[in-house]
């Protein structure tokens, strides 16, 4: 499937920190033809590209109240299925199956990772920017996992809500 | 065995015959910058439990959120079998694993850790613990 898409230049923006409170707050929908949703997409991916190891990033993450992210896992090792880079406006979550527990991070909780259990089968919906018919993407592996902790993001949870006991969460090691 | 804001604090169960003698034994630490209290464990009461529970808090740090939000738990029979607080910056994370009594209404404790999350400005939730049984 081509999810690629025609962007204008976007504005790198910056990212909100937890204890946002962004970042805890349900984002509503947007119309996925509105240039100011456009131009929000350009923004995340401007952004996502600059920031070392990111693979998406949420509307919510760079002070935006809107249901949209993007993602880019193309280069991740533990990627199996992937759709290269994409924005989707709006997604909605039809089957996730298959549970795994993974250690994952999250730029807007950068002293920390956590132990999550995540779907590792997916199919979402959603819109791509600029139209008007919804599209389905199915998905598997680490896909599967980045989308799911991107709609948690637009659902204002972060992956310190979903971690899998009370020793599942870790400081973040920098390795140089 | 945690840091309570840089104090060493440690609690441990143990099966001991002679507690005096081990009371005697800790006495010299007495004279140490330590704080140790040694107390019998009264037998408790065999209660049955409901599946295990994830209680996870995390925001903006300040004094009393662990003794309210244990204080909730407490007030539902929970028993906290482990728990894990992070403190990086602003922010505070928490995280434990509760048993209540199996005729627990968990979505009303739920419900009850959502209104002490609003009066806490922090984000709080109380799941099941997901189990894999092979």
């Amino acid at each position: 499937m081509d999810l690629s898409f025609e962007l204008p230049q976007g504005r790198v923006r910056p990212v909100l920190t937890a204890p946002a409170k962004l970042l805890s707050e349900p984002c509503p929908e947007v119309s996925p033809t509105d240039p100011a949703t456009i131009g929000l997409a350009a923004d995340l991916v401007a952004t996502m590209l600059v920031s070392p190891g990111c693979v998406g990033l949420a509307a919510n993450q760079i002070g935006e109240r809107a249901r949209v992210f993007c993602l880019d896992v193309t280069e991740h090792p533990k990627t199996k299925t992937q759709h290269g880079r994409f924005v989707l406006i709006n997604p909605s979550i039809v089957t996730a199956t298959r549970k795994t527990q993974s250690r994952e991070g999250c730029m807007s909780v950068p002293d920390f990772t956590g132990d999550v259990r995540r779907a590792s089968r997916l199919v979402v919906t959603g819109y791509l920017p600029g139209e008007h018919e919804p599209i389905t993407i199915t998905t598997d592996a680490f896909e599967a996992r980045a989308i799911q902790h991107e709609v948690d993001h637009l659902d204002g949870l972060l992956f310190l809500d979903r971690t899998s006991g009370a020793h599942a969460l870790h400081p973040r090691k920098t390795y140089l | 065995m945690t840091l309570l804001r840089g104090h060493f604090a440690m609690t441990l169960i143990a099966d001991i015959a002679n507690i005096a003698a081990l009371k005697s034994r800790l006495s010299h630490l007495d004279d140490e910058p330590l704080s140790v209290l040694v107390v019998p464990v009264p037998e408790a009461e065999r209660t049955a439990l409901g599946p295990p529970q994830i209680f996870t808090l995390h925001g903006s740090d300040r004094p009393g959120i662990v003794q309210q939000a244990t204080a909730l738990l407490a007030e539902f029979g929970g028993n906290i079998t482990d728990i894990s607080t992070r403190l990086r910056g602003s922010l505070y994370v928490l995280g434990a694993e509760v048993e209540f009594p199996a005729d627990t209404d968990t979505s009303l404790v739920a419900q009850r850790v959502d209104q002490l999350a609003d009066e806490l400005d922090v984000v709080a939730s109380l799941r099941p613990a997901e189990e894999d049984v092979l």
